[in-house]
């Protein structure tokens, strides 16, 4: 399509979006733009609505604020330089990208990985799991007009992310993983630290438990609201913990095991009431279970090599073909497509982002919320714009 | 020296005008408290400790803040109605030192003695709708306009239950005189108000809450849905203002329910205003703990909460008191 | 069967390429298609676009919540005149991922509620995804024929969604 050379609207106000959206409002209605400052939208997110009063008759997400075709990139380098890429997608769960970037070349080139490199994985993993939902915690929170949960939550991250800096060298975006490997070993201050903090997250899941889950405010704005049911679900693609707050007990990391999760005992926690409030509780469970899972890899850690030795370095040709891989993330299904020619860069890569499936729900629950609500919604989906727009 | 001329002011006039001069200090210097108050209490509910920098443990941060505040440049959106915009703070302000004057701080602490103390405060403290009225329609900001409409019709509602829940203690004793109300009372906490109708005090203390706009009923600015709300155009002393307001309203509020539930300046042991500013104290202090503690409510719960459980318990309350003065009586 | 595996072709579990089958359709098949894997309770992970020697594809991956494995739906479209029908109305969520593929391919999707630019600010020319025509690879190189495994009978899927596909035509 052309424009504005062919503009529908001419004289409305506002930019292509917000004309092509006012086009279809009511003569009574509000138009309001929700970002893309705003602080219950995490970073970029614009969402357009139309408001009778307090309640939102359409809405409708805009993207691209913060869009820097890593697709793009990633045919420009090569393979082990788009490490860095990856923990910028999703700076949250970082980790999880660099999985799915270098299981995908693995898989492609059927490359081998140390025992001990894979629970190295696991550990780091979900660690940054755990890093991603304390602070999908506290925000969320801050969403709801609690202001306080998230300085608790980040006493708790900061752990995290000095035990992760130990062995991946950074606190945000990570890009320590590598084909056939992991960049640097733990060593046993890592191992000590990580069963210190082991030992105290129960602890503090407790206090959160009875300070915020427990709160009638909490449940009343949580409750009932922004219900997504298993075939809208399906229809947008849903994963993740929205997913699995609607009743499906989909988790990448059983469905197609990767890694060695399979050796690991943890429960995939589903909860069936489709609400916000399902979506929030199985996040605090999914705490608790990779917190298991990072115990259980701690004390079999293996010992081995952290790479394999005849690991690819530099620039290197993998074989021609196409793969796809995927993990689990925090937000869902993370997915890599990958096609190569066979030579040192990339021929084509897709990187599939849970949020941004997650997010497209939106435009239909949205629908007739409260506009408290739809902030409520908009949280509990767990957002992170750079990954939506890559 | 001219002391003939200072004595042909009528005295209630220089009582007046001088009461109104220190409220309005009283005001400023309780601004900057509670600011500083507030900073703290949040930090420690927080695990840090707040401002800590400028001054000893922080405690000129609040000259800091308000200097910062004063300094700043006034800007008017494009396209707002500016004299609506700036009479807004203005409007928001000037209420509440004429609500201090009717406040006995003391036995003989207080601004002015009217017999219509509380109905003078009560009416007052409507302004401050307007204000927000005005502020979200003049920014010309849709998110203030939708601040505003919550402001006002939270406001509205919550007025009511409020007023019964004072109507009840005024009833029991018989004025609408604040000083009266207060030295009505005992000494001793049983002796208090808030012993014979502790209904009406907690549904005044939630109204209360709700009227000043504070969180957990913090629709107006939720900053979180509506970005600030009526405040999100304001900048420097527009917003300080709607600040200083906001801290007087919740003082003002803490005076009445002092007053009114809580024996006043009476006190074990020597009565006097200081047993009257502990009480005032300890209550805006709770008020800050609720807001660095709970989450938002909804608005459809917030209004729920009022049409369906306060304003029915204040009017049985109400009738109940009603019923037992007339058989007391 | 020559003519069905000409049109239809089916890779049955390789374990190395994170898929469980890989079918070729005809652009006006895939509505069809993706009806009757939505019937089957599949799940659409994403819609991909990818330049090649041949013309311009098109992947939809579709994964199931119970089933492991994933099917990938791939259309050949032509490079002049790139146009696919959309399977919004089927998976609404693919509409934006149909508008990705929009933005960075240049793909018209046929159909479609909302064509506005979903990442980009406007449409470029050429679109930003496309390659330089000495960079492009011929499909047979990225899916080499030696990954498929045998005809498309056998596998019960596929022959659902064989028999729902046209009768004439070659891919």
């Amino acid at each position: 399509m052309s424009w504005p050379a062919a503009d529908p609207c001419q004289g409305l106000e506002g930019d292509l979006y917000a004309r092509v959206f006012a086009e279809g409002a009511r003569d009574d209605t509000l138009i309001l733009n929700m970002g893309p400052q705003h602080p219950s939208t995490h970073g970029v997110l614009r969402v357009l609505l139309e408001m009778d009063g307090e309640y939102v008759m359409r809405a409708e997400p805009v993207l691209g604020y913060i869009h820097r075709m890593h697709e793009h990139m990633a045919q420009n380098r090569a393979y082990v330089q788009f490490f860095p890429n990856m923990g910028r997608v999703d700076y949250l769960h970082a980790l999880a990208w660099n999985w799915a970037w270098a299981g995908a070349v693995e898989k492609l080139a059927g490359l081998e990985v140390p025992r001990r490199a894979e629970y190295i994985r696991v550990i780091c993993t979900e660690l940054n799991r755990v890093n991603s939902h304390l602070l999908w915690w506290g925000a969320y929170l801050l969403d709801l007009g609690a202001v306080t949960p998230i300085m608790y939550a980040f006493e708790d991250r900061e752990l995290v992310m000095d035990m992760l800096q130990l062995i991946t060298g950074s606190r945000l975006t990570y890009s320590s993983f590598r084909f056939g490997g992991v960049l640097t070993d733990i060593d046993t201050e890592f191992v000590s630290r990580c069963r210190a903090f082991l030992k105290r997250m129960p602890e503090r899941l407790e206090m959160y438990r009875e300070l915020v889950t427990g709160n009638a405010i909490l449940r009343g704005r949580l409750e009932g609201v922004g219900v997504i049911d298993q075939m809208t679900a399906r229809r947008y693609g849903a994963t993740g913990p929205v997913l699995r707050g609607s009743g499906v007990g989909y988790d990448v990391r059983r469905a197609e095991p990767y890694g060695l999760y399979h050796e690991f005992d943890y429960a995939v926690p589903v909860h069936h009431d489709c609400d916000c409030m399902a979506r929030y509780m199985v996040r605090m469970d999914e705490l608790e279970a990779s917190l298991s899972i990072v115990a259980q890899a701690i004390d079999g850690l293996p010992e081995g090599h952290c790479i394999h030795p005849d690991a690819p370095r530099g620039k290197w040709r993998p074989p021609a073909g196409e793969v796809y891989f995927a993990v689990e993330g925090a937000r869902g299904k993370i997915g890599v497509y990958l096609a190569s020619d066979g030579t040192e860069i990339p021929y084509r890569v897709k990187l599939r982002s849970p949020s941004f499936s997650n997010l497209s729900l939106f435009a239909e629950i949205g629908q007739g919320t409260l506009l408290s609500d739809a902030v409520a919604i908009l949280g509990s989906l767990d957002l992170v714009i750079p990954e939506i727009d890559r | 020296m001219n002391g003939s001329s200072l004595a042909a002011v009528a005295p209630e006039l220089l009582r007046l005008g001088v009461g109104l001069l220190a409220l309005v200090g009283f005001i400023a210097a309780n601004g900057m408290l509670l600011l500083y108050v507030e900073r703290k209490v949040a930090g420690h509910v927080q695990r840090r400790p707040g401002p800590f920098e400028v001054g000893p443990h922080g405690l000129l941060q609040a000259f800091a803040d308000a200097g910062k505040l004063v300094g700043k440049q006034l800007a008017t959106p494009a396209g707002a109605d500016g004299l609506l915009f700036w009479a807004a703070p203005l409007m928001a302000f000037m209420p509440v030192p004429l609500m201090f004057i009717a406040i006995p701080f003391g036995e003989n602490l207080f601004g002015l003695q009217t017999n219509l103390g509380l109905v003078l405060i009560l009416s007052f403290a409507g302004f401050n709708v307007l204000a927000l009225c005005l502020a979200g329609w003049g920014s010309n900001n849709k998110w203030s306009l939708l601040g505003a409409a919550r402001a006002v019709s939270q406001a509205v509602a919550y007025e009511i239950p409020l007023l019964l829940s004072v109507l009840a203690v005024a009833l029991m004793c018989g004025s609408l005189d604040l000083r009266q109300l207060a030295g009505s009372q005992g000494g001793w906490p049983w002796q208090w108000n808030v012993a014979v109708q502790p209904l009406a005090f907690f549904i005044y203390f939630v109204c209360a809450v709700a009227e000043t706009n504070r969180a957990p009923f913090d629709l107006a600015e939720a900053e979180s849905e509506l970005t600030a709300g009526v405040h999100t155009e304001y900048s420097g002393m527009g917003n300080g203002i709607f600040f200083l307001a906001e801290y007087a309203n919740m003082i003002v509020v803490g005076c009445v329910a002092t007053a009114l539930f809580l024996g006043g300046s009476q006190g074990p042991f020597a009565p006097g205003p200081w047993w009257f500013l502990a009480k005032m104290y300890l209550l805006v202090t709770l008020v800050i703990f609720m807001r660095w503690t709970y989450p938002r409510v909804r608005f459809d719960q917030l209004l729920n909460l009022n049409w369906r459980w306060l304003m029915p318990l204040a009017l049985v309350n109400l009738l109940a008191t009603a019923l037992a003065v007339k058989l007391a009586g | 069967m020559p003519e069905l595996t000409s049109r239809l072709l089916l890779a049955m579990p390789t374990g190395d390429s994170g898929r469980d089958a890989a079918l070729h359709v005809k652009p006006r098949d895939i509505r069809l298609v993706a009806e009757r894997l939505l019937c089957q309770d599949w799940f659409l992970e994403d819609v991909c676009g990818l330049d090649l020697a041949d013309g311009l594809a098109v992947l939809y991956h579709f994964a199931h919540w119970t089933r492991p494995g994933r099917v990938v739906v791939r259309v050949m479209l032509e490079r002049d005149k790139p146009e696919c029908p959309s399977i919004e109305g089927i998976y609404p969520g693919a509409s934006w991922h149909e508008r990705e593929t929009c933005d960075f391919f240049g793909i018209e999707f046929t159909g479609a509620a909302n064509t506005t630019p979903l990442l980009l600010a406007e449409r470029l020319d050429p679109a930003p995804l496309l390659k330089r025509p000495e960079q492009r690879i011929p499909r047979g190189r990225v899916w080499p024929q030696g990954e498929w495994v045998g005809p498309a009978g056998g596998h019960s899927l596929a022959e659902e969604l064989m028999s729902i596909c046209g009768e004439e035509g070659e891919q």
